[in-house]
C-alpha cells in the first residue's frame, strides 16, 4: 500500500524514512508502471535524487522541516514552469520550450523542500476530459486500463493514484483536477478564482484557469493548498486576503457527529437527466453518511445549471483563442518546415509570415485545440459577439447568481463530481458535445469562480471510483477541507488502491 | 439549416491564422455545428436586464509602483525562438505583394 504524504511526513521527521528513500520509492515505481499508464510527460530522475540528497543533508544538520512536503515527491502538470524543464501542455507546438523562470508555485514548492520528480500528461492545453488529446497519446486510468483517467489533469490524478508521489498539482478550468480526481479515486481541489497565483502556468481561459492540488487524502490535499496558496503581486488575478491553514484545522473527530452544525444544500439538478444510476446512488449513500455524522441535509436549486455547459463553451474558447495566438512559429516553440511536403501549394512563392504561422499552427495544434480556437474566433467575431459571447456573461451572471441564493441557506452543496463513472478509451471521441458533457456538473462552479472539491465516495459494481463533489461559498477552502475530512475519517474510500 | 458552414470554418480559419487541410474544413463544420445548435438553448433565458459578469470577484484594479526590476536576460529570453540570428528573431517577410 501507498503512504499518505501525512504518514510519510511523519515517517520522515521521526527518521524511519530519509528523503532518498522515498523519491528512490517513487521512481521504482514511476519505472514499473509509467510504461501501461503513461501518467507522466518528463521524469528528472537525477535532479530529483540531487534535491533529495540535499533534504536529507538538512535533517542531518538538524532542521525541523517546516512544511509537509519537504523531502517528499511531488509531480506537476505539464502546463506549470519550472525553470529549465522543457514545459510543452502536451502540445506538439510547444516542443523545446524551455521555461525559463519558475512559476511562483514552483518557487513556494522549492521554498517547502518538495522533490519534484516530473511534469504529467495533460489534454494538449488543457482542453479535455480524457487525456485523450494529449498529443502524446493518452493515460491510462490505474483502477483500468482501458479506461480514461479523466482530464484535463489526467496524468496528475493518475499519478497520485499510482502511488508516484501522493500529492500532485493540475489546472482546473472547467473541472480538469475535480474530474480526473474523481475518475482515479483521489482527492483533488480546484481553489476559489484568486487563491493560487497563475504566474508561470500557460493560460488557456485566463478568467477561468486555477491551479489546484491532488492528494491521496484530504489532508494531503490541505497542506498541497497551504503550501501553494496565497497573495503573489506578480498575478494581477492574485486575491491579497489573509490566508490561514487548512491542515491545522483536521483533527480527529471529537464525537460521533462532527457535522452536527453543517447545513447541507443537495442540488436537485446534480441529480438530474444525465446521470448514472449508478453515480447518483453512490453519492446519496454518501449524503445519508453525512447525515448520520450530524449534518442536515436539503434539497435545493440552482435553476441554471442547464445553461453551464453552453455558457462555458462559448467563454472558455473566446479566451483560448485570443490566449493561444500567441504561438505562431515565431517566439518559442516550434515553427513548421519551409513549404509542405504535400505539394498542395499551387502556387510556390516566397514563404511569408502568414503563411509560415498559419501552417505552424495547423499543424502543431491539435484536434480539439483547433476546434475550440475556431470555436472562439466565431463568438467574438464581428455580429455574432453580442449573441453569443456577450450572453454567455450575462448567463455568468445568473449562475452566479444561483451560488449566492442558496448560500443563505446552507454552508455547502454535495453532489457528484461527474455525470458517469469513468468510461472507454474512443467512447466519446466522436461527438465533441458527448466528451463536453463530462464537464457537466464542475462547470458551474467555475463559471462562479467558486472553491470546489472532489472526495472519493465510492466504487461502481466495475470497480471504479465515484466521486463526491462538495462546492463552497467564495473563500471557504477550509470549510471543505473539514467537511471532507470528516466525511472521510468515518469511510474507507481513501484507503482503496487500484491493483498495480 | 445549419448554424455553421464549410464556408464559415474557411473564413474562421483565416482569421485564427489556422491552416486547416479540406477534410479538416468539413469535420469542423459539423461539429461547429452540432455544438451551436446545442448553444442556441440561450436564447431561451431572458437576459435583458441582467449585467455581464466581467469579473468573478469583486475585485478592485491593481496597480503597483514603477520600480526598476532586473528582468530575464534578453538573450535567454530569445533562446527559445524557432530560428535566430545575431541574438534576433526571423522570421519570413510581413508584407505580401498585392497580385
Amino acid at each position: 500500500m501507498v503512504a499518505s504524504l501525512k504518514a510519510q511526513a511523519e515517517a520522515l521527521r521521526a527518521k524511519r524514512l530519509s528523503s532518498r528513500e522515498a523519491v528512490q520509492v517513487a521512481l521504482d515505481r514511476i519505472h514499473r508502471l509509467e510504461p501501461q499508464l503513461h501518467a507522466l510527460m518528463a521524469v528528472h530522475e537525477e535532479e530529483a535524487l540531487r534535491q533529495a540528497e540535499d533534504c536529507d543533508a538538512r535533517l542531518a544538520q538538524g532542521e525541523i522541516p517546516a512544511s509537509p512536503l519537504f523531502g517528499l515527491p511531488v509531480v506537476l502538470k505539464d502546463n506549470i514552469c519550472v525553470k529549465g524543464w522543457e514545459v510543452r501542455c502536451s502540445s506538439k507546438i510547444l516542443e523545446g520550450f524551455r521555461a525559463p523562470y519558475d512559476a511562483t508555485m514552483t518557487v513556494r514548492l522549492r521554498q517547502a523542500g518538495a522533490v519534484m520528480v516530473g511534469l504529467a500528461n495533460m489534454d494538449e492545453f488543457a482542453m479535455g476530459s480524457s487525456t485523450e488529446h494529449s498529443a502524446y497519446g493518452p493515460t491510462k486510468n490505474p483502477w483500468d486500463v482501458e479506461r480514461v483517467p479523466g482530464g484535463s489533469s489526467g496524468g496528475s490524478a493518475a499519478a497520485v493514484a499510482a502511488g508516484f508521489c501522493a500529492v500532485s498539482f493540475g489546472s482546473d478550468t472547467g473541472g480538469s483536477v475535480r474530474q480526473p480526481a474523481a475518475f482515479c479515486g483521489v482527492v483533488g481541489l480546484k481553489p476559489t478564482y484568486g487563491r493560487i497565483s497563475r504566474y508561470g502556468l500557460i493560460a488557456f481561459a485566463s478568467s477561468l484557469d486555477q491551479i489546484g492540488p491532488l492528494g491521496r487524502t484530504v489532508w494531503d490535499c490541505a497542506a498541497a493548498y497551504d503550501t501553494v496558496a496565497g497573495y503573489d503581486p506578480a498575478d494581477s488575478t492574485s486575491l491579497n486576503v489573509p490566508l490561514a491553514s487548512c491542515v491545522a484545522e483536521l483533527r480527529e473527530p471529537s464525537s460521533s457527529r462532527p457535522l452536527a452544525d453543517v447545513r447541507i444544500g443537495v442540488p436537485k439538478e446534480y441529480f438530474g437527466e444525465g446521470i448514472e444510476g449508478e453515480v447518483r446512488e453512490t453519492v446519496q449513500a454518501a449524503l445519508r453518511r453525512m447525515e448520520e455524522l450530524g449534518a442536515s441535509c436539503r434539497e435545493v436549486s440552482l435553476p441554471h445549471t442547464q445553461y453551464g455547459l453552453s455558457t462555458y463553451y462559448l467563454i472558455a474558447p473566446a479566451e483560448a483563442s485570443s490566449n493561444l495566438a500567441r504561438y505562431d512559429g515565431v517566439l518559442f516553440g516550434r515553427r513548421a518546415a519551409h513549404l509542405p511536403a504535400q505539394g498542395e501549394w499551387e502556387q510556390v512563392r516566397d514563404w511569408s509570415y502568414g503563411e509560415m504561422a498559419d501552417l505552424t499552427r495547423g499543424e502543431g495544434l491539435g484536434p480539439e485545440v483547433k476546434r475550440r480556437i475556431l470555436i472562439g474566433t466565431y463568438v467574438l467575431s464581428a455580429g455574432y459577439y453580442e449573441a453569443y459571447y456577450g450572453r454567455a456573461l450575462k448567463m455568468r451572471t445568473l449562475i452566479r447568481q444561483d451560488f449566492d441564493e442558496v448560500f443563505r441557506q446552507v454552508d455547502v452543496l454535495v453532489g457528484p463530481v461527474t455525470p458517469t463513472a469513468p468510461f472507454r478509451f474512443g467512447e466519446k471521441a466522436q461527438n465533441p458535445l458527448h466528451m463536453y458533457m463530462s464537464d457537466l456538473l464542475t462547470i458551474p462552479a467555475s463559471l462562479a469562480g467558486l472553491p470546489a472539491l472532489a472526495v472519493p465516495c465510492g466504487m461502481t459494481s466495475l470497480n471504479l471510483p465515484v466521486g463526491l463533489q462538495l462546492i463552497g461559498p467564495a473563500l471557504s477552502e477550509a470549510t471543505l477541507f473539514k467537511i471532507a475530512h470528516a466525511y472521510e475519517q468515518a469511510t474507507d474510500w481513501h484507503t482503496r488502491q487500484p491493483a498495480l | 439549416m445549419p448554424l455553421v458552414n464549410q464556408e464559415e470554418i474557411r473564413h474562421l480559419a483565416v482569421l485564427s491564422r489556422l491552416r486547416l487541410l479540406p477534410e479538416e474544413v468539413g469535420r469542423y463544420a459539423t461539429q461547429l455545428d452540432i455544438i451551436f445548435q446545442h448553444v442556441d438553448q440561450l436564447r431561451q433565458v431572458d437576459v435583458s436586464a441582467v449585467p455581464p459578469l466581467a469579473r468573478v470577484l469583486s475585485v478592485a484594479n491593481v496597480v503597483r509602483t514603477d520600480e526598476p526590476a532586473s528582468p530575464l536576460p534578453p538573450e535567454e529570453l530569445v533562446s527559445f525562438a524557432p530560428q535566430l540570428e545575431h541574438h534576433q528573431f526571423v522570421i519570413p517577410k510581413i508584407l505580401e505583394a498585392e497580385s
